[in-house]
């Protein structure tokens, strides 16, 4: 097992490897955002980048076609845009719209554009589009009182392309999914989904094109939840399934569907990584965990 | 000396490369180098680095530290590290996000926050799920199995292969039809087994250190071997079929006994006890019959037809009656097995009143003799194992399939099931016909192998005994229909993972357009953008799929990053070629740009396809002809050795509409070493003074234009001495150069003055 010591001054809070896995992106409480080049078992600093003024949450690659463009949120309410041309990274765009730490961020799929979601501690959520001749669009919409941990997008649906959805947890202990009206120019709350009794600290959504959808939420009241719905039934409602009947021993902070498999790794405050699959009954399995 | 008939399992098996490959150690109490947790029973992955003392990690959870993971963007990997959430690492939940807070109260919860040590910042690879193998034998294993079942994956033909054949039609042709497909489905399956011996040999012989593939290789064939025999096999094959599966998943005689065997002195083993107690007995059981007969005849037994004629004439009785065991008579015939059963049953009668010098050699062969007649007490006291007693039952009681739970049954009661292993497990449901449940379990040794497992179940209908059942009891679907959708769901999900191996992809991208062309769309327009591409064939087939599949979009999507990655690594011309053919103008117009002002600044162009292109006048598109021709314009009037400047072609270029008037400023600079030298007419020096006007009032009414024009202007200056240099009338020789934009336009308009006077004094 590989491993790189000493990447930062403070605490890691994100290690995001790129589309092609050649680039790894490290952010930190140092306030910096470091750059790999990975071969096989080799990773290189390349680049350190400086621009934030608090601890840095999230980095976030955009699709190849846009370039090597990677994003990042901080404490310091702020997004910004890298990119990297000719090996050399500049900051080229900043989005400043949110009052509070912008906790999470996510480009989504790149059929809809260079479109990025950002939710934020000031209960708002924001997506920004980046255009071509550089010019910045931004809708932006109050998701919760309190503060907004974690949003993701939906898979684009193949009959309906043109469809933005979007999931969001937060600091209400919901789980919910908004589309985007064109017709109001804004994100419409479409579900409410409850279960958790806590915050909910992340959430994701699998982007397997499988025959239903499949959203995890991982809670502060350690718990997490699968939420399911038929793809090819317009009428179906979510359906919700505890991932483990019990309760998992500490706080659940993170969730992540892999591409294949349609495998979810959960990250809790036991200091375990585990992972999950279902089985042909339906039921969900653990496959795996990584301890400390 | 015992010679040629030692039973090597390997080889009977049919399996020759295994006779030199010893078998992994696979009764290892440690199971390699995998931890299994107490409670979970599965394996543990540890991140391998100095333990962290408890009441330190312990502190951690306290402070909210935890270990985290992010996965990548496309694939089964991701990253862990230790890390802390945004509210514990910052601020108590009280004061969260405060939205006065100063940068200064940042920097101080910032600091709150450094790493007590460096164990803290470490980073460590995280696999979701195991990794393909992608070694050269397990990509050529899995081809072939993708090979193999094309025909039951087109259009998902597994679903409904022998029923299709139950429609009605002439009967004699039917029934051939359906002969036909059993035995393409047997074949599949024996091609399966002996595939993975294949790879289990290459695996051995290519990675000896590591025998965690091996094991399981060995399981999965353990499983498939009982499939086989179970329910694959033709009426004459069960008993061999079953000593097979025995045999291959426990070898017998052990070693050291087959030593001992080879190592006496020819002619005296009947004197051995070993000889008749254990490896007789276990030539016998395990239905090694010619190999045991050869050995009583080179044991010296004869010798005891002198000195004990009873046991003598046992011994031949013996040798004859087993030497008459026809495993595939009777497999077929019962009434032939029961006749030789009545034969072993009269033996033993016999043989109960004979009296022996050699006592308990003796008693050796009155015990083979009452195992072979189907004495139940007899065979569960020479087994050491359920599936041993299952094949002595099958064998010496009854060899009918429909005893078969009958024996798995009593043999469960007899002998406890090892668990550690999974394939006995497995072994378990498929006797008991849960193919569900061995398929699931299966699934954790090897994917690719459990999917076309079940895909060859679904096929030969052995699923339909589902059909009545609703698994997930929501009663919206019928049992067989949910098995299907299950089915369906292995066959994507092992294409979705050979998707995320570039060996695999194609493999991946098959399985998908033959099972549902419509969902192949769907996935393979989201995956095929994040295929890397590494060389043309790549590009080129990818292009092809789209074209396939019908996906126009993701073409362009392809396009689009193909032109991007291509222009970072600098191919110009075939980046622009490919944002031309996604029909992305402004890509292609902005990048041609971007190259205009390289070549500007440097003073040549790096790419030389590009330049061949444009020296042969080779671009055809339209869009990128007409989106390179200032760039044409520009390394036309560059290309120019000698003392003048093509100045019609300076002036299109310079007056060109859409020319960024940024650029102006280092254009006018190549006019600059012709001042002085009478290269420029009245007219031509009266036009530069028109394009120095448009440039002027340009830079004054423009902010943006001014401040590009002397980044633009500074930058060429800056690297003058980088810049390639032509000739005399190269700007870059020039010893001193205007400040900035404004100072040129000043400096060429003195120049102009001068020009000017001078031509007047002389006319």
């Amino acid at each position: 097992m590989v491993t790189i010591s000493n990447a930062h001054e403070g605490l890691i809070h994100d290690a995001v490897l790129d589309y092609y896995g050649k680039r790894l992106a490290t952010c930190s409480s140092d306030k910096t955002i470091k750059i790999f080049e990975v071969d096989g078992d080799d990773y290189k600093l390349v680049e350190t980048l400086k621009g934030h003024e608090g601890p840095v949450w999230q980095l976030s690659w955009a699709h190849p076609k846009f370039g090597v463009v990677l994003a990042s949120c901080s404490y310091d309410g702020k997004v910004l845009i890298w990119k990297e041309e000719k090996g050399i990274w500049k900051n080229i765009a900043e989005h400043s719209v949110h009052q509070a730490s912008v906790n999470s961020i996510s480009w989504a799929p790149s059929e809809y554009g260079a479109l990025l979601l950002c939710t934020s501690s000031d209960g708002q959520c924001s997506v920004v589009e980046f255009e071509a001749d550089g010019n910045q669009k931004t809708v932006v919409w109050r998701a919760d009182a309190v503060g907004v941990n974690a949003g993701t997008w939906a898979p684009p649906q193949r009959d309906n392309a043109k469809e933005k959805r979007v999931v969001t947890g937060g600091c209400d202990n919901l789980v919910k999914i908004w589309r985007f009206d064109t017709q109001k120019n804004t994100y419409v709350q479409e579900e409410e989904l409850k279960g958790h009794t806590d915050w909910v600290r992340d959430v994701a959504w699998s982007q397997c094109l499988l025959s239903k959808f499949y959203i995890a939420s991982a809670s502060q009241d350690r718990t997490v939840i699968i939420w399911t719905k038929d793809v090819a039934n317009a009428n179906a409602t979510w359906r919700k399934q505890l991932l483990r009947s019990d309760k998992f021993p500490d706080v659940c902070w993170r969730v992540s569907w892999s591409m294949s498999g349609n495998v979810l790794a959960v990250s809790g405050g036991d200091n375990k990584v585990t992972l999950w699959k279902e089985n042909l009954n339906g039921d969900w399995e653990q496959v795996g965990e990584v301890d400390q | 000396m015992i010679e040629n008939h030692l039973p090597n399992t390997k080889a009977d098996d049919g399996d020759l490369d295994m006779e030199e490959i010893a078998l992994p150690a696979k009764y290892s109490k440690t199971y390699g180098n995998v931890i299994i947790g107490d409670r979970t029973k599965l394996p543990i992955k540890e991140a391998l680095h100095e333990e962290v003392d408890t009441e330190s990690n312990s502190n951690w959870l306290k402070e909210g530290r935890h270990l985290d993971m992010a996965a990548d963007k496309t694939g089964n990997n991701g990253i862990v590290y230790v890390s802390a959430t945004p509210d514990t690492s910052v601020a108590n939940n009280d004061k969260k996000y405060d939205q006065t807070e100063t940068t200064d109260i940042i920097d101080k919860k910032a600091d709150r926050i450094e790493t007590k040590d460096n164990e803290d910042t470490k980073l460590y690879p995280l696999e979701f799920v195991s990794s393909e193998d992608t070694s050269p034998d397990r990509i050529r294993f899995v081809t072939g199995l993708y090979n193999d079942f094309e025909d039951l994956l087109k259009n998902s033909a597994f679903r409904t292969y022998i029923s299709d054949t139950n429609d009605f039609g002439v009967p004699s042709l039917m029934k051939t039809e359906r002969k036909e497909r059993t035995d393409r489905l047997k074949w599949l399956l024996t091609n399966l087994i002996k595939s993975l011996k294949e790879l289990m040999s290459s695996t051995i012989k290519s990675d000896a250190q590591n025998d965690s593939k091996a094991v399981k290789y060995e399981e999965l064939i353990n499983i498939l071997n009982l499939l086989h025999a179970t329910k694959f096999s033709e009426p004459d094959e069960s008993i061999i079929l079953f000593q097979m599966w025995v045999n291959r998943a426990d070898i017998q005689p052990d070693d050291q006994l087959v030593s001992d065997m080879e190592n006496a002195s020819h002619g005296t083993l009947y004197k051995n006890m070993n000889f008749w107690s254990k490896y007789l007995k276990t030539m016998i059981f395990r239905g090694y019959f010619a190999q045991a007969i050869s050995a009583i005849d080179e044991s010296g037994y004869e010798n005891f037809e002198q000195t004990d004629p009873d046991l003598y004439a046992l011994v031949k009785h013996l040798k004859s009656l087993i030497a008459s065991y026809d495993p595939m008579k009777f497999s077929q015939y019962l009434k032939a097995f029961m006749a030789w059963k009545q034969r072993a049953a009269n033996l033993r009668e016999a043989a109960i009143k004979l009296t022996f010098k050699n006592v308990e050699i003796g008693s050796q062969l009155v015990d083979i003799v009452a195992s072979i007649s189907g004495v139940d007490s007899a065979l569960r006291k020479n087994c050491g194992r359920w599936y041993e007693y299952f094949l002595l039952e099958y064998m010496f009681e009854m060899p009918s399939m429909k005893k078969i739970s009958e024996y798995v049954d009593k043999a469960q009661k007899s002998f406890s099931v090892d668990t550690v292993y999974s394939w006995e497990t497995i072994c378990l449901n498929i006797f008991s016909e849960q193919y569900l449940k061995a398929i699931s379990a299966l699934e954790t040794l090897d994917r690719s192998v459990s999917t076309y497992t079940a895909i060859l179940l679904s096929a030969s209908g052995l699923l339909k005994s589902y059909s009545n059942i609703s698994l997930h009891g929501k009663g919206i679907k019928s049992g067989e229909e949910e098995i299907q959708t299950s089915i369906d769901q292995m066959i994507e999900d092992l294409a979705l993972s050979y998707l995320s191996s570039k060996e695999l992809f194609s493999t991946g991208t098959g399985i998908l357009i033959l099972t549902d062309d419509s969902k192949a769309r769907k996935i393979l327009s989201e995956m095929l953008p994040n295929y890397k591409i590494e060389s043309n064939d790549d590009f080129e087939w990818c292009l092809s799929i789209c074209a396939k599949l019908m996906l126009p979009m993701t073409a362009k999507q392809i396009y689009n990053t193909q032109g991007e990655i291509l222009l970072d690594n600098g191919y110009e011309y075939e980046s622009l070629c490919c944002f031309s053919e996604a029909g992305n103008t402004k890509k292609v117009v902005s990048s041609v740009w971007q190259i205009f002002e390289n070549l500007l600044l440097e003073g040549n162009l790096v790419d030389t396809l590009l330049n061949e292109k444009l020296d042969k006048d080779e671009i055809d598109s339209p869009i990128l002809r007409q989106a390179v021709s200032p760039l044409a314009l520009l390394r036309n009037i560059l290309s120019t050795e000698g003392k003048t400047i093509p100045f019609e072609r300076f002036v299109e270029l310079i007056q060109f509409r859409y020319l960024p008037a940024h650029y102006k400023a280092v254009l006018l600079l190549l006019l600059l070493p012709y001042f002085n030298t009478n290269t420029f007419s009245l007219d031509q020096l009266i036009k530069i003074i028109e394009i120095l006007n448009v440039y002027e009032k340009q830079i004054n009414d423009d902010t943006q234009c001014a401040e590009l024009s002397g980044q633009s202007y500074d930058v060429a200056v800056s690297r003058k001495d980088v810049g390639a240099s032509k000739g005399t009338y190269d700007w870059r020789k020039l010893e001193k150069l205007p400040s900035d934009s404004m100072a040129l336009i000043l400096e060429i308009r003195k120049l102009i003055a001068f020009e000017i006077s001078f031509k007047f004094l002389e006319e």
